[in-house]
């Protein structure tokens, strides 16, 4: 019979997680990592593990011509090893650019054994570890998708607007090195990747297909990191920005860390630019990654979770979701001591709607 | 003649399976001269791909008068047709063969002529371009159904389309896909499809993207000249990467155009894949592959089975007159491997 | 032009068709049917002294009909016509030329 890659699955462990965390994720989004982890601990009773001497898998370097391929491989390694030394067999990657490393690395040692061989003999003469490579490999939304289920079971918000009973629209983005390089790394393959659009119809919300779903924000690393080139990056996000402005999504949830962080934060830099709004009724559109949209269906604290990190503001979400927050809690920490307002949320450009 | 070799058709059986354009004329062929031609169907009516045909290429003659006349030509007495019989496998049998088929005993046979047909490519395979998924996409076959349904079902809530894009090489040239050969006719049946675009629709801007055109036959290059120049359509060199559905339902297409050296978008109301040629199922064979020839210039003879040959597009893309020819070609090499053997 | 964060964000080098001009081409076609059955095969670029194609005449690929003579090299043509010697589809190359540059007047961008 016929298999088409959209309807394609890949295996996801059950259990016993051995979880490596994402330097943009931690730094932009600094409530989402210790989220993930209360929810598959507290709420889905999974064991997950965390190791304190883990390390970045350095792909930031990588993909920008500082660390070369061997050094990253020997990185990896010593993950690897860090994790067969705990016991563990399936890891949880929470960055798609990690992935995506990983990805490639195993797959560069399933086709060429002697590199493995080189990197073991680096490992051991950097670290005096050993390392085996993972059971079951996945990404972090991967995992929600599987439990997809068992968290709208304990949902106590669902993605509709209360007042109008109507689903959300919410744009689904997927970030590239998650399953472009290998579509059977991904769930649905490279074109029509489930794995977002899964948790959002399970959650009650509406995905939407727009002209370029498929287009990457523009991240690109070495290009975003020298300002000569920034601007080349942004323009793929304002692609997809403007592409999906005709739709009215009520809101953008990406797999990838970069990719939040781009579709989140320029968003108020190409208003300034040139006082583009893509939101609907003018306003912004909120971006939350995959364990900040799980953390307000089972209901957890928006400002808890670090939504006040945000570029745009979350409110209007809240308010059509019918989820409750403290204003006055914001920018507060949890012994109620104010940690500081940021300077200016909104544009230097006024809009007569605010 | 000799008399003698004449008379080889009178006390001889030959099967023909598969009754598309190939089929038929093998078995109108050999009944021309005298042989009992078991000509086997597996679908309800004969005349295989020709049925989904509106008007074919390069003089755009009315498929279904072809078959018309096809059909006549198969209209004898010795020929016996069974409608709705596949054929499961062909085996040895007393200096010849026996037919297979689901419904009693095997029909034993002097020879048998092998005119399976082909197969479309699934065009869902090639993700990309969302056949299957979006509404608008659909492939070159689909089209000739529509252009025999007649021109209301390319409308869109009762207006005419503003624009119509072509894909050449769908699963055709192909290593994504697995396909590396060239389908040979799915070219001319974009210039053809295009020209008739155009002349239901002449305000609509019609477009062809190609990676090369391949208009080898007889009347197939003055036919794309003649779309260019006497229908202006547009043909623009370079793969389209990926379809997707704008708000309005058009399908939104992103290309290169490589002559151009620039990235290139453009929305249209349908999107048209030109689908190569698979091969299809035979039961002389356990895997889909086209079927060889033991002498691959100069006739049809199955490697490995005496008596056997193929016609038609069981053994590569072919067109209808070429269908025709290597049916009627077969049956000549029939005839000639049974005055052989006496 | 860079915004205030020091950068410049770049427009879209992608030929946008459905907001392609064809007016020019459209014209030129009416006069010279022949014109539309180029097939770009550069032979005309080949044998050009100054290095163009006629083919790249193919207007409906630029938006913008005042950049279109500066990136066409028309202004360099002095209707020499090697490129109509040599056409395989027999198109009059130099009447194209000439047509075009007539077109181009009329809409007011001068060659």
């Amino acid at each position: 019979m016929t298999k088409y890659w959209k309807d394609y699955q890949k295996e996801i462990a059950e259990d016993e997680f051995f979880y490596v965390r994402s330097c943009i994720r931690q730094n932009f989004f600094p409530g989402a990592e210790n989220l993930f982890i209360d929810i598959l601990r507290n709420k889905l009773g999974k064991a997950i593990f965390e190791d304190a001497d883990h390390t970045t898998c350095t792909g930031i370097g990588y993909h920008s011509d500082i660390v070369p391929l061997e050094t990253i491989m020997t990185v990896v390694a010593r993950q690897f090893a860090l994790m067969k030394e705990r016991g563990y067999k399936n890891m949880i990657v929470s960055c798609v650019t990690s992935f995506g490393i990983y990805s490639e690395i195993l797959d560069l040692w399933k086709h060429d054994p002697a590199l493995k061989s080189k990197i073991e003999g680096y490992l051991k003469e950097a670290t005096g570890r050993t390392f085996e490579e993972p059971g079951n490999m996945v990404h972090a939304s991967d995992i929600l998708y599987k439990f997809r289920q068992e968290i709208a079971a304990q949902a106590r918000y669902r993605l509709v607007n209360h007042e109008t009973g109507q689903p959300l629209k919410v744009v689904d983005h997927i970030g590239c090195h998650y399953a472009k390089t290998f579509p059977e790394r991904g769930v649905g393959g490279a074109e029509f990747p489930q794995v977002l659009t899964g948790l959002i119809r399970a959650w009650g919300g509406e995905t939407v297909d727009y002209p370029e779903r498929r287009h990457c924000c523009g991240f690109g690393f070495r290009q975003y990191i020298l300002q000569p080139s920034r601007g080349y990056s942004i323009s793929h996000s304002r692609t997809k920005l403007e592409s999906m402005k005709p739709y009215e999504p009520d809101l953008i949830v990406a797999n990838c860390p970069g990719c939040s962080m781009f579709l989140d934060r320029w968003q108020y830099t190409l208003e300034e630019t040139d006082g583009s709004v893509y939101g609907p009724a003018n306003e912004k559109i909120p971006v939350l990654t995959h364990e900040e949209l799980a953390g307000l269906v089972l209901g957890y604290d928006p400002w808890e979770i670090g939504l006040q990190t945000h570029q745009v503001p979350v409110e209007g979400l809240l308010e059509k979701m019918g989820i409750p927050y403290d204003p006055e809690k914001k920018y507060t920490d949890r012994s109620g001591r104010v940690i500081g307002h940021p300077e200016k949320i909104h544009n230097s450009i006024c809009h007569e709607s605010r | 003649m000799n008399p003698d070799k004449q008379s080889v058709g009178k006390r001889n059986t030959v099967a023909v399976i598969g009754a598309g354009p190939a089929g038929l004329s093998a078995a109108s062929a050999l009944a021309a001269l005298d042989f009992e031609v078991h000509l086997f169907e597996k679908e309800s009516r004969e005349g295989g791909k020709l049925n989904q045909y509106h008007q074919l290429f390069p003089a755009r003659e009315s498929a279904s008068e072809v078959m018309g006349e096809l059909l006549i030509s198969v209209d004898k007495e010795n020929i016996i047709r069974h409608l709705g019989l596949g054929v499961n496998s062909i085996k040895p049998s007393d200096g010849g063969w026996a037919v297979h088929h689901g419904d009693g005993e095997p029909i034993r046979s002097d020879a048998v002529i092998v005119a399976t047909g082909f197969d479309f490519f699934d065009a869902r395979l090639k993700e990309e371009f969302g056949y299957g998924i979006y509404s608008r996409v659909i492939t070159s076959v689909d089209l000739e159904k529509k252009l025999n349904e007649g021109r209301e079902t390319l409308l869109h809530k009762g207006t005419d389309p503003a624009a119509i894009a072509f894909v050449h090489c769908v699963g055709s040239r192909d290593e994504q896909v697995g396909v590396s050969y060239c389908s040979r006719l799915c070219c001319i049946t974009g210039i053809k499809q295009a020209i008739e675009m155009k002349e239901l629709f002449p305000e609509t801007k019609v477009y062809n993207f190609y990676i090369d055109m391949r208009a080898f036959g007889t009347g197939y290059e003055e036919l794309y000249r003649k779309a260019q120049e006497q229908y202006g359509v547009r043909f623009i060199r370079g793969r389209v990467s990926e379809a997707s559905e704008d708000a309005e339902c058009r399908i939104r297409l992103k290309a290169e155009d490589t002559l151009m050296s620039r990235p290139l978008k453009v929305s249209v109301d349908w999107l048209v894949l030109l689908v190569g040629m698979r091969p299809g199922c035979s039961p002389v064979q356990t895997d889909q592959s086209f079927l060889g020839s033991d002498n691959p210039l100069t006739g049809n003879a199955l490697p490995g089975m005496p008596g056997v040959y193929s016609a038609g597009c069981c053994s590569g893309p072919m067109s209808i007159p070429e269908s025709v020819a290597s049916g009627r070609s077969a049956a000549f090499q029939v005839i000639d491997h049974l005055n052989s053997k006496q | 032009m860079k915004n205030r964060f020091g950068f410049e964000i770049q427009d879209n080098r992608q030929i946008d068709l459905d907001l392609a001009d064809d007016r020019v081409n459209d014209e030129v076609s009416a006069i010279i049917r022949a014109w539309r059955s180029c097939l770009k095969c550069g032979n005309c670029a080949a044998v050009c002294p100054e290095g163009e194609g006629v083919y790249k005449l193919d207007l409906s690929a630029f938006l913008d009909l005042s950049a279109f003579q500066k990136l066409t090299g028309l202004d360099k043509c002095y209707l020499c016509g090697k490129c109509q010697l040599v056409c395989p589809r027999g198109i009059p190359t130099r009447f194209v030329i000439m047509q075009v540059i007539n077109y181009m007047k009329e809409y007011g961008k001068a060659v």
